[in-house]
């Protein structure tokens, strides 16, 4: 018995480790910085293109429709969202023209025109 | 061999500590790995960085001292910066100090968003290890500038911080 609880425990703590990483929401954190960031470091005129094929596969899994990446030209704010509610935002700093982030759906890219 | 002999295993009973010690080891493990992430987001040296870069190329590239100088000089429009985040928001701070290469001479302070000037001058008289985590996080960039019209050097020496986590 005792050694059956033990082996329980323990599996479900290395269970917790191996999957808290890649859980929706630290994806969500993880994406609105890198996104952010992005836009920060690029000189104007500067167009990117990022892979963004790891958060549709997360949206599919929660049955997720919405807008993933969504930008708040006004308030300068990046919204990552993979299931229904809040999302992650993150701040970024440079003065970006309304339109300048878009999603290339059929290449899961996310185009950045810094 | 012989140590073996007439042995049987035995149980011990569950007791309550045993069950401590699981929470004990439990909460230990989520707090470190919940720690760990945490860390791994904290962006804010990285943002200060870019800001900084930023700040720095734009106004030493074509850099225009009667220009910057001028009262009605935006430093936001000339390094396509979005003003409202930075009077808005309480993440991000600046301090452009442009003097005259040689003589020291004071030329113009720019400055943008909160006021973290002590924080800032406090964070870079301590070691990397000893930095304060609740501090916005500093950086600092000085570059030279030279002035094509009037053939003048300048230094140009950007501070900024962030404090968006």
């Amino acid at each position: 018995m005792f050694l059956i609880l033990n082996v329980i425990f323990f599996s479900i703590m290395f269970v917790f480790v191996g999957s808290v990483g890649t859980t929706g929401s630290f994806i969500e954190k993880e994406y609105s910085r890198k996104i952010a960031l992005a836009i920060d470091k690029f000189a104007p005129g500067t167009e990117v293109s990022m892979d963004i094929s790891e958060l549709y596969s997360y949206a599919r899994n929660n049955n997720y429709a919405g807008n993933i990446v969504a930008v708040d030209y006004v308030n300068n704010k990046i919204i990552v969202k993979l299931k229904n509610g809040e999302g992650s935002s993150f701040y970024y700093f440079t003065k970006l023209n309304p339109g300048a982030v878009s999603i290339d759906e059929k290449k899961m890219a996310l185009i950045i025109k810094a | 061999m012989n140590l073996l002999i007439n042995k049987k295993a035995d149980e011990k009973y569950l007791s309550i500590w045993m069950f401590l010690i699981w929470a004990i080891i439990g909460v230990s493990i989520v707090l470190g790995v919940l720690m760990f992430y945490s860390v791994q987001g904290d962006v804010r040296q990285i943002e200060a960085q870019l800001l900084a870069d930023k700040l720095s190329s734009c106004i030493t590239n074509g850099f225009n001292y009667e220009e910057i100088k001028g009262s009605n000089f935006d430093i936001y429009a000339k390094c396509s910066l979005n003003k409202n985040v930075f009077d808005e928001e309480n993440f991000y701070y600046f301090n452009i100090n442009i003097t005259g290469e040689g003589n020291g001479q004071l030329g113009k302070i720019i400055l943008g968003g909160n006021n973290w000037k002590t924080e800032c001058d406090y964070q870079f008289l301590k070691e990397e290890a000893e930095k304060e985590n609740k501090f916005p996080q500093c950086t600092r960039q000085d570059s030279t500038a030279f002035d094509s019209k009037t053939n003048k050097r300048y230094i140009v020496s950007v501070i900024t911080a962030s404090n968006q986590k």
